[in-house]
């Protein structure tokens, strides 16, 4: 009886360490699965670009690794779902998008590859902030026919309660992807370089 | 113990709901009631097309305006699934689909304290915020582009969840709920089919 009751206490304690450890700090809090953007559609819809395959994404040569791995806010790591790497979250949300516009041709001879430049999460208790940026690079047939680095990045009043200002933090910093990709998308010279 | 695992699961639905949804900055008890003024409409009731055609579904859930792609994780498949046994349309995919039909739907989480948000719900919901009660508003947004460059038909659905802590009363405009989970589910059924409700019964809609 004791034994059953120590097991029960054991497995409350390891149970609620999981939500306190979330609430007091200290967890690692990974980024939500990407899922298709409707602006991102109807941008692709009208750019009149070619459907591309997807390369390989890192991080960009000369770039702290450390912006790929995770990025800490109040005392939590928030990571990506996608092999641990923010460039991998990148390529997966772009990858998600592409497909969903139907621009994504695994079988094409043109291919778009990215470098993860720029990473940041800042969540302090006024101004929240965090930014994206990426070089995109489009080969087609061997040749470079396009390569330039795009940003992006988003500002919010942050709250002192960490309850209410990391979520909003999390969710701002993920929006930044599907704008990357949007960023992309309208950019003229992308849309010159990879025209139907 | 059961008492000790009842406050562990109240607290564990707190943090998940702080997590998933912003619901609550809440400690302690809460229970959770589902506004009465939005009702699920049956898919029977629904102005079906003589000819269905297929459709790409997105769907996004929002907390105050921004992606929450943790929540919709959690929503995507009853939505899909709702939108799949509409009979609205005759196939249902992630991909672009011949004809190309799409339909978008973006489920907004609004603070209901917040005036900008809230002037949209005075109309048909009605409050009690004062005193321990929580209200959370829901803004359902649907568009549908039944081709590539057409126009969107776009509707517009709102409700609320109500969270009420201690021993306040239970607001007279809900219905309680076992669970936030299921406060949300259900909400997210009911908001849905008004939104596919009023989306059927639109002349452009064919």
């Amino acid at each position: 009886m004791i034994g059953g009751y120590g097991f029960c206490r054991r497995a409350l304690l390891a149970l609620l360490a999981v939500p306190l450890a979330w609430l007091a700090g200290c967890a690692q809090i990974p980024l939500g699965a990407p899922a298709p953007s409707f602006e991102n559609i109807q941008k692709a819809r009208t750019s009149g670009t070619a459907p591309v395959a997807i390369g390989q994404f890192r991080v960009a040569p000369g770039a702290n690794p450390e912006i790929d791995a995770g990025l800490s806010v109040r005392s939590n790591s928030v990571v990506s779902p996608v092999e641990g790497s923010f460039a991998q979250y990148l390529r997966q949300t772009l990858t998600t998008d592409f497909q969903a516009a139907g621009l994504y041709d695994a079988a094409s001879t043109t291919t778009l590859s990215g470098f993860l430049t720029d990473s940041t999460l800042d969540v302090p208790s006024d101004t929240g902030r965090a930014s994206l940026g990426a070089r995109f690079v489009v080969v087609r047939e061997g040749k470079t026919v396009y390569e330039k680095e795009l940003k992006t990045s988003a500002t919010w009043p942050s709250m002192f309660i960490g309850m209410e200002a990391i979520p909003t933090g999390i969710n701002q910093y993920t929006s930044l992807y599907h704008k990357l990709v949007g960023t992309l998308l309208d950019d003229p010279d992308y849309r010159a370089a990879n025209s139907k | 113990m059961s008492r000790l695992i009842l406050r562990f699961q109240t607290l564990r639905n707190v943090a998940w709901a702080v997590s998933l949804f912003g619901l609550l900055s809440l400690t302690g008890c809460a229970s959770f009631y589902v506004d009465t003024a939005t009702k699920e409409v049956a898919a029977d009731a629904y102005k079906k097309p003589a000819t269905p055609r297929p459709v790409q579904v997105v769907f996004e859930f929002q907390t105050k305006g921004v992606t929450n792609a943790r929540a919709a994780e959690f929503l995507v498949p009853q939505v899909k699934d709702q939108i799949r046994n509409s009979g609205l349309f005759s196939e249902m995919k992630d991909t672009p689909v011949e004809g190309g039909a799409l339909l978008s739907v973006v489920l907004n989480n609004v603070p209901l304290t917040d005036d900008a948000f809230g002037k949209g719900f005075v109309t048909g919901l009605t409050f009690g915020l004062a005193g321990s009660q929580v209200t959370d508003g829901y803004v359902c947004t649907m568009k549908y582009v039944p081709q590539p460059q057409a126009p969107a038909i776009s509707k517009t659905t709102r409700h609320a969840i109500h969270a009420v802590l201690g021993a306040k009363e239970a607001p007279a405009n809900g219905t309680r709920m076992d669970s936030l989970e299921l406060a949300v589910k259900t909400m997210t059924r009911q908001i849905v089919s008004a939104a596919l409700d009023e989306l059927s019964r639109d002349p452009e809609f064919k």
